[in-house]
């Protein structure tokens, strides 16, 4: 079914968030203020590798209405954080190895002051060898970032027999694809405010795991983390990017230390100085294959600039080496990986975590090997791919899933499919045209041998609403709708009988975090444990209260019905002023996990296809995307408008990943420091034809319901475009962002 | 701090006051002149409908509108709206919601909404001026608004809504 | 201590020069819409002077006028015209098409609702330069003690033979002179930047000229912009002219446009990529011109 507002009918609802998100109305947590509140800043290096001799803090603090300024001698707790493994300061004591390391933060009584203050810190610095490529900080002579040295991480995945394997092969493609660092670009950039109150600290900021927060900053803070309250959506846009802690430690330990609200918000450009961008990788893979189109061995090394510090760089990594295997059955395959510190900004979780790089490269090789044996590129693939109780990409036992299948056969359903063999018109003997196709499977939740809890709670609330908690956070993707359609769906009943939590540590209970595409999924099921005791204690007590029996109960529009009448027996509200005690139902369980020890494996996939066409100038090398299609296998589609949502918008930040999107850094220091020079797409640069089309059918007996479709929509856009780039010009491209100067040539040269 | 302006062509130094229009309201405000509007609303008024993100007029995200026209609120100097009419998105949606926001909200044209009010306050301007705005013009109206989630098919939507009376 | 700015609206060009008569030039700047200045402070590239003064209240250089000299006829146009005013103009629309077309794409309608012919001219890279250049403008500027007339070409020159140093004097306006034989006449602007819209240019090309009923090309003046400064293509116009369109003479073109025009590299494209560019423009703009000529029925006139 292509998917879209007429064919969704009453599904296609109106957000619940929507009407204060287009009127302005929406607070959003960098838009709040308090009375006596102070401004913060943080102070960051003037270099991206350096020794610091001194920190003089003493003419900021002399200066008028300057109220704290803070360096690494202030904090109660841990000097440290992240996700993984918490090696990044807060404040650096001895070493620089970034320019968007913290070295102060200060809180002034306007913002003016602060950034004044700012400048009046006097920091020596003795500069040190800046490592601008993971090849750099390879070197053996390189200097050591980190005690441990500078690789975070490396996978080596292996099956078969590299050697024996590339024997059998009539033909091998090798090729190196390199990527580019990503920035997540959420318009909203990241802040909020810090408030204090007795022996308490509320926090209003953005993330998209508010128990995770409070755990890393009652460990900064040096205090428990029920004296920290984790107030988190909404949120501005995040696609990963607010996932690791950001203004949360410096507004925690200003307001603490100044007893005082502090609100944190950073420009533009330290967002993007201090922010996460997605891992700029260089993945080089020989694939080889028999005669008859078999794929017989692959062998895949990723090299991984994960920046200073670590986040999930680690993860990513093992993502990326589980989804260099891709949907295809290989018998021999090498993959190692390797995740290396270097000086440059750091990487860290975005949409697709590592798949993005590698499935552009792994689809790129299918499409070159089926050149090389004149084979149509989606027969290559069909003949190699999983069917339904195939093992995972790294032999883990998976859900059985034949999407792969399934996406493979309906994106033929695209107009662009028809076109694909066909001459193509063009206006002018310059423009070329061309159309693509990709294919991808992705993994949802967070893999084997990560903690990967999830839990919920509904109850009856006192003012007659059924009421659910999550921890879980809406940054746009539309949870809030999603929650109201399920609930809906389950009791029948209005929307103004739903009250729906989120993102507030006081209120909801933990719920693990909201990524990897994980939260509908976790939603759908906690909802599924719940409704049933939830129903039976409610129905016992309205039992209790009218004489009905409670096998007789249905719940309905503003309270409870019997069965087989149309008239409401009781209103929530009246069940609710006779007491809601009994009427709480909470569930705490665990996202589906593989039972063989893969660590990184994954469990639930869901699967995409890819259809693209592009217009080549040849005389500037530019590429302009006429038309997208996509075809999704994620099981049943809950929320139709959030599900487009983030296929078409998930979509477009491929398009700029592949097309436009790269944050330079030249010896380590952003050049792109702004949005007039890291260019994101604007309407123009998108086409108006791109569609959708959900494939809702699951195996029979598949007990896992709707998969969630946040980052699947940005995974195959970018080789599917490369490969319509080809078609059109016959050139192939290796490096993204695409630079049009490879594409440019000289018609008018006669002869040439 | 002292906000001093000096007069057209003389040298007397007086205290400034910044006249000017906001939502249908006279408003006058002691203001450094070369203070960004933005700041004036989202800081000084609490005006937070209005957005900051990039601050160099180049995402769309504190657009508002000056005597009609858009314009962004962080390229906008206090002395540049004196005696003029600036409505921000809270002007635009005082009394009910407008056609516009109806479209966004009926057609997916937001997701975390961050960049809406802004998208809001430009179609506004283009249709202000052109009331039968053709699909085409509506869309160069937004070419100066970023949005990060939608990928724009939702904006889209909301284009070919509200000119699908005009475009046959 | 922070400071206050002070700001100026003088309501003639004669007050804006006396204010700034008493300042250092680095007390104060001149200030139209102010977008590029806003930026350039924002993002600290340089340091907002205390004494802004501005220019819009200066009614005289905000119009666009026709006017006759010496018995021709001008289009004149202030500096402080908004490039949204440009966009609109009819006079402009008749008589400069690709000056409408420079302005349309600069940024975005937002920014063009603020920001000033002048202010694009005194970035120096700004892209309506190079339709300037090859409408052969004039620009008018006041000194202190009177307007003075400068070719485009003539500031160019004075600018980089000064190192770029800020010019001190007041653009009033531009001028161009009208082409009465409009009817037969092409003009093209063309601006590549690295994505569709609402960026930066990598370069733009502009051009004039006709093709006369021979089929040859007449009085072309080319123009490129996207290396330091924006240049007249002069060797490329010399060639051009009297000549018929055809494979050769385009390939002789690409060729005298490649020697010719100096890019420059920056982070997102370099020299070659950006030369290749203006010549590959400059030659599809010609060729679209022989083909609209034959089009219009000129084709007979050629082969007959």
């Amino acid at each position: 079914m292509w998917l879209d507002r007429n064919t969704s009918g009453q599904k296609w609802k109106v957000r619940p968030d929507g009407e204060e998100k287009v009127t302005g109305k929406l607070r959003y947590l960098t838009d709040m203020t308090f009375p006596n509140m102070l401004f913060g800043r943080v102070l960051r290096s003037a270099h991206p590798h350096a020794r610091i001799i001194s920190i003089d803090p003493s003419k900021a603090l002399a200066y008028p209405g300057v109220m704290a300024v803070l360096t690494h001698q202030d904090i109660p707790g841990l000097n440290g954080f992240g996700i993984s493994t918490p090696d990044q300061p807060v404040f650096c004591e001895d070493v620089v190895r970034f320019e968007g390391d913290a070295i102060a933060a200060v809180a002034a009584k306007t913002k003016e002051i602060a950034e004044k203050a700012l400048s009046l810190i006097q920091v020596e610095y003795e500069r040190l060898p800046v490592l601008d490529t993971p090849e750099a900080a390879l070197h053996p002579q390189a200097p050591l970032l980190h005690p441990d040295g500078n690789i975070l991480h490396q996978t080596d995945y292996h099956r078969g027999d590299m050697e024996e394997g590339f024997e059998q092969c009539d033909y091998v493609v090798e090729e190196t694809y390199v990527t580019p660092r990503q920035m997540h670009t959420y318009l909203e950039t990241e802040g909020g405010v810090f408030v204090p109150e007795e022996g308490k600290l509320t926090v209003y900021a953005p993330t998209q795991h508010g128990y995770k927060d409070r755990m890393q900053l009652a460990r900064i803070v040096n205090c428990n983390e029920e004296q920290i309250r984790v107030i988190s959506s909404p949120i501005g846009g995040s696609f990963g990017g607010k996932d690791e802690l950001n203004v949360q430690p410096y507004g925690a330990l200003l307001a603490l230390y100044c007893a005082q609200p502090v609100k944190m918000h950073y420009s533009r450009w330290e967002s993007v100085t201090a922010g996460l961008k997605r891992h700029p990788m260089k993945v080089t893979m020989k694939t080889g294959m028999n005669s008859d189109g078999k794929l017989l061995a692959h062998q895949v090394n990723i090299l991984s600039d994960t920046g200073a510090y670590s986040t999930l760089g680690g993860p990513v990594l093992n993502f990326a080496t589980e989804h260099a295997v891709g949907p295809y059955i290989i018998p021999h395959v090498d993959v190692k990986g390797q995740a290396v510190y270097t000086n440059n900004g750091v990487s860290g979780e975005f949409r697709g975590f590592g798949g993005n790089q590698v499935i552009f490269a792994l689809e790129g090789q299918l499409d070159r090997l089926a050149e090389k044996i004149k084979m149509d590129p989606w027969e290559l693939r069909k003949k190699n791919m999983r069917t339904l109780h195939d093992l995972g990409p790294m032999g883990q036992r998976v859900v059985p899933t034949n999407g792969p299948e399934q996406v493979w056969e309906a994106i033929k359903q695209s107009p662009l499919w028809e076109k694909k063999n066909k001459d193509k018109k063009v206006s002018k003997p310059w423009i070329k045209r061309g159309i693509g196709v990709a294919l991808a499977m992705h993994g949802s939740g967070l893999g084997y041998g990560i903690p990967d809890h999830a839990g919920g709670l509904i109850r009856l609330n006192q003012a007659g609403k059924i009421e659910v908690a999550f921890g879980h956070e809406e940054f746009g993707q539309g949870l809030l709708g999603t929650l109201e359609i399920l609930l809906q769906d389950h009791f029948d009943c209005n929307k103004a009988d739903l009250s729906i939590v989120i993102g507030d540590t006081d209120l909801v209970p933990p719920s693990g975090s909201s990524t990897a595409s994980r939260t509908t999924n976790m939603v759908w099921q906690a909802l599924n444990r719940l409704k049933g005791p939830f129903l039976e204690a409610l129905f016992l007590k309205v039992s209790q209260l009218t004489g009905v029996s409670k096998e007789e109960l249905r719940t309905g529009p503003g309270g409870i019905y019997a069965v087989t009448k149309d008239e409401r027996i009781i209103t929530y509200s009246d069940i609710a002023k006779s007491g809601t005690q009994d009427l709480e139902c909470s569930t705490q369980f665990h996202y589906p996990v593989t039972p063989d020890p893969v660590m990184g494996g994954h469990y639930l996939y869901t699967s995409t296809s890819v259809i693209a066409e592009v217009e080549v100038n040849v005389l500037t090398g530019m590429v302009k995307v006429m038309r997208v299609d996509h075809a999704v296998a994620a099981g049943p589609v809950i929320n139709p408008m959030g599900y487009v949502g983030q296929i078409e918008g998930g979509s477009i930040m491929a398009l700029g990943f592949t097309l436009t999107e790269d944050a330079v850094m030249n010896e380590s220091r952003y050049v792109t420091k702004n949005l007039d020079t890291y260019l994101i797409p604007t309407i123009f640069d998108v086409p108006e034809e791109h569609h959708v089309k959900a494939i809702e059918q699951l195996p029979e007996g598949d007990p896992f319901g709707p998969r969630g479709v946040g980052e699947v929509g940005s995974v195959a856009l970018a080789p599917a475009l490369v490969s319509a780039i080809k078609d059109a010009t016959g050139i192939w491209v290796t490096e993204l962002p695409v630079k049009p100067e490879q594409l440019q040539k000289a018609p008018f040269l006669i002869n040439c | 701090m002292s906000q001093k302006l000096n007069p057209i062509g003389t040298n007397q130094e007086t205290e400034h006051k910044l006249s000017f229009e906001l939502n249908g309201k006279p408003i006058s405000l002691p203001v450094d002149p070369s203070r960004r509007l933005v700041d004036i609303l989202r800081n000084d008024l609490g005006l937070t409908g209005t957005k900051v993100s990039c601050e160099i007029g180049r995402c769309g995200a504190c657009m508002v509108l000056v005597d009609g026209k858009q314009q962004n609120s962080c390229l906008t100097m206090a002395y540049q709206c004196e005696g003029k009419k600036v409505v921000t998105i809270e002007g635009i949606s005082e009394n009910k919601i407008d056609p516009i926001q109806q479209a966004f909200l009926e057609e997916g044209g937001f997701q975390c909404g961050y960049c809406t009010p802004g998208m809001v306050v430009s179609v506004k301007a283009l249709l202000m001026e052109r009331p039968h705005a053709t699909f085409e013009e509506l869309k160069e109206g937004v070419a100066g608004n970023l949005c990060r989630c939608t990928g724009y098919g939702g904006i889209y939507r909301v284009l070919r809504k509200l000119t699908s009376c005009e475009d046959k | 201590m922070i400071t206050t700015k002070k700001i100026w609206r003088p309501q003639n060009v004669t007050e804006a020069w006396q204010i700034q008569k008493n300042l250092d030039s680095a007390e104060y700047c001149f200030v139209s819409g102010g977008t590029w200045l806003r930026t350039q402070w924002e993002a600290k590239l340089r340091s907002m002077p205390s004494h802004l003064i501005s220019l819009e209240q200066i009614e005289e250089m905000r119009v666009v006028k026709e006017r006759l000299s010496f018995g021709k006829r001008e289009i004149v146009i202030g500096s402080q015209v908004t490039l949204a005013t440009c966009i609109q103009h009819p006079l402009l629309q008749k008589y400069l098409p690709s000056l409408v077309s420079a302005c349309r794409r600069i940024a975005a309608p937002s920014i063009r609702n603020q920001a000033t012919i002048g202010g694009n001219i005194s970035t120096v890279a700004g892209d309506t330069l190079p339709v300037w250049f090859v409408y052969k403008a004039k620009m008018r500027w006041f000194n202190g003690h009177e307007i003075e007339t400068e070719s485009i070409d003539q500031w160019i020159l004075s600018l980089q033979a000064h190192n770029f140093e800020r010019d001190p004097r007041i653009l009033v306006d531009v001028i161009v002179e009208i082409d009465e034989r409009q009817e037969d006449q092409f003009s093209f602007f063309t601006k590549v930047g690295r994505r569709e819209t609402f960026t930066a240019s990598l370069v733009t090309v502009a051009g004039k000229g006709r093709i006369d009923e021979g089929g040859k090309f007449q009085h072309v003046s080319l123009s490129a912009g996207g290396g330091k400064v924006p240049v007249r293509l002069l060797e490329a116009e010399l060639e051009l002219e009297g000549k018929e369109g055809c494979p050769s003479l385009f390939q002789a073109i690409y060729k005298q446009v490649m020697k010719q025009y100096n890019a420059t590299s920056d982070p997102f494209a370099s020299e070659t990529y950006k030369k290749r560019m203006v010549a590959n423009l400059i030659v599809s703009e010609l060729i679209k011109q022989v083909e609209k000529w034959e089009a219009g029925g000129g084709m007979n006139v050629a082969r007959s």
